[in-house]
């Protein structure tokens, strides 16, 4: 379990806080998204998890360890695994086998255990006989999934992303996200940073951040509501809610909060066998039938 | 920049490069003492030496000319400086001028240039037939025993791998500062010293503000992955093979005939 308990965090003293009284709690294989604006200290947060920043205020504790206890910083690092933004700015070998294998290199595993376990993390992100090349020569994907495999090769419980899918192509980023829900199926609990609600459908909880603080915390849908419901410059309501919204200001009745194509799919074809029951034969002169 | 191969290093298809790294290190640091003490005579014994190692480890002469080409300029300065302004016997001297070619200065500016190309045609050797990767691993090895005297050897070692590791990073982005410049209309084929300085600067500075942030981003992520003080393992152990305490061997006995030389 990860805990957050009344956590406060400036840069420097004298300035605002970046974090303010933050209370928030993530349990082992669940599936978090943290969504909100630049700025409102998304990045802060994640940094609090792998004991890179320590709060000014409150405490933060991984599995019952205490980030401010530096004893505990190599196993609360082995628990979490942080994947940054710039996959550039974190390689750090000179093929993908020596960055992959730097994690175990850090926690002085046997020279003979750590090539197995090498192409294992490979394997596991799918990466097999790019063990040779030179990270300057794999695709902005590839990079993403070999930092990935960095992180897994430690074997950790909870994997922090922070936007994984910035700057990827749509194939880069559908592999990532499949990447994503893998390891959450397989168990791993996963934080995932990102701007795009709509890539956080599959998430069991979505926490909103503005200003420093926790704004909303709720299921996928909760989430879409909220954004529905008020105006957020930092923040789109998904894409599929906001067709949701004006279809049902055009008289259909549809719920708003959806955020994925596959359920407003779902939700649309069932609004239409209802209205083909309801009208039998005469569906075709139903006002809403151009649609 | 755009030819910097340190870090580039490909398939390691040398003989030379199934060789321990320390052994070739050592070598590498016991020859360039043997250069740099050599009179005109052991320099050609070195030099038929070297370029019988060249022979066996398959690197090109092209790729070697690749690696003496940048200091093409200072061996020809050096050269000059020792030509003009070693005194000795004349060859000729130049009226009104303060300069005279004299036979010890030939001499001398030839042996200094031997010297530098047989001193960097060795270092050449030394990275282009081991990766960078277990240079360092190599480096570290070699350094172990400073530990004593409290040098963090480890933390030199994991220094010099990100230098190397970044070299291919910042060229790329070099070139893409260029590329950027060149499209907002900067002209950067501009002659002149004072104009190509005034370039270079343009794009240098920035390369460095940007070396520094990433500096920052990976410590961060360094120390994400649990690095920090204390032991550590590298991917691949450096063992000694019988192939390796040949090379030694090979090295002390040149080592002995050229102080033998040098004795007689």
């Amino acid at each position: 379990m990860i805990a957050f308990k009344d956590v406060t965090y400036h840069y420097r003293e004298k300035t605002p806080p970046v974090l303010e009284n933050l209370d928030l709690q993530i349990r082992e294989g669940q599936y978090v998204a943290l969504i909100g604006p630049n700025g409102c200290g998304k990045t802060t947060l994640i940094k609090h998890l792998n004991a890179l920043l320590i709060p000014s205020r409150g405490e933060v504790r991984i599995d019952g360890m205490d980030t401010r206890e530096a004893s505990c910083h190599r196993d609360i690092r082995c628990q979490v695994g942080m994947v940054f933004q710039n996959p550039d700015h974190q390689i750090v070998g000179m093929s993908v086998e020596e960055d992959v294998a730097f994690g175990l290199e850090n926690l002085a595993v046997p020279s003979c255990e750590i090539s197995p376990l090498v192409r294992r993390a490979l394997a596991r992100v799918g990466m097999e006989g790019f063990e040779k090349r030179a990270p300057f020569t794999l695709s902005g994907g590839e990079k993403r999934l070999a930092s990935i495999a960095g992180v897994l090769i430690m074997n950790p419980r909870y994997l922090v992303l922070d936007e994984p899918t910035a700057y990827l192509d749509p194939a880069g980023r559908r592999r990532i996200l499949g990447m994503i829900r893998q390891l959450h199926r397989e168990g791993m609990g996963i934080i995932h940073v990102t701007h795009d609600i709509g890539e956080v459908a599959d998430a069991d909880r979505i926490v909103v951040m503005e200003r420093g603080v926790i704004i909303m915390d709720g299921t996928p849908g909760e989430v879409c509501s909220f954004l529905m419901s008020r105006d957020n410059p930092g923040l789109e309501a998904p894409v599929m809610a906001a067709l949701m919204a004006k279809l049902k200001e055009s008289g259909w009745d549809l719920p708003t909060n959806i955020i994925s194509l596959e359920d407003a799919h779902r939700e649309i074809n069932s609004c239409l066998s209802q209205l083909a029951e309801m009208n039998g034969s005469a569906e075709n002169n139903h006002p809403h039938a151009k649609f | 920049m755009q030819n910097f191969k340190v870090g580039q290093f490909p398939a390691d298809s040398s003989p030379l490069g199934h060789i321990d790294p320390r052994i070739k290190i050592l070598a590498v640091t016991v020859l360039s003492i043997l250069i740099f003490q050599a009179t005109s005579g052991e320099i050609v014994v070195i030099s038929l030496f070297m370029g019988l190692v060249i022979r066996i480890s398959r690197v090109s002469l092209q790729e070697i000319g690749g690696a003496l080409k940048p200091i093409a300029i200072f061996a020809v300065l050096l050269f000059l400086l020792h030509l003009f302004f070693t005194e000795g016997r004349d060859i000729l001297s130049i009226p009104l001028l303060p300069v005279r070619i004299t036979y010890e200065g030939l001499e001398n500016g030839s042996l200094i240039v031997w010297q530098f190309v047989a001193l960097v045609t060795a270092g050449a050797l030394l990275t282009m037939t081991t990766p960078p990767s277990t240079l360092v691993a190599a480096l570290e090895k070699l350094l172990r025993p400073l530990k004593i005297l409290r040098v963090p050897t480890q933390d030199l070692a994991v220094m010099v791998s990100m230098a190397l590791r970044f070299v291919p990073t910042f060229s790329e982005e070099y070139n893409r500062m260029k590329t950027a410049r060149i499209a907002r209309g900067g002209d950067l084929r501009g002659k002149g010293l004072f104009c190509k300085l005034k370039t270079s600067i343009s794009i240098v500075i920035p390369l460095i503000l940007s070396a520094f942030r990433r500096a920052d981003d990976l410590a961060a992520a360094m120390e994400a992955r649990g690095y920090a003080r204390g032991p550590r393992t590298t991917l691949r152990e450096l063992r000694m093979t019988s192939m390796d305490y040949a090379a030694l061997a090979v090295m002390v006995s040149f080592t002995c005939f050229t102080i033998m030389i040098k004795l007689m």
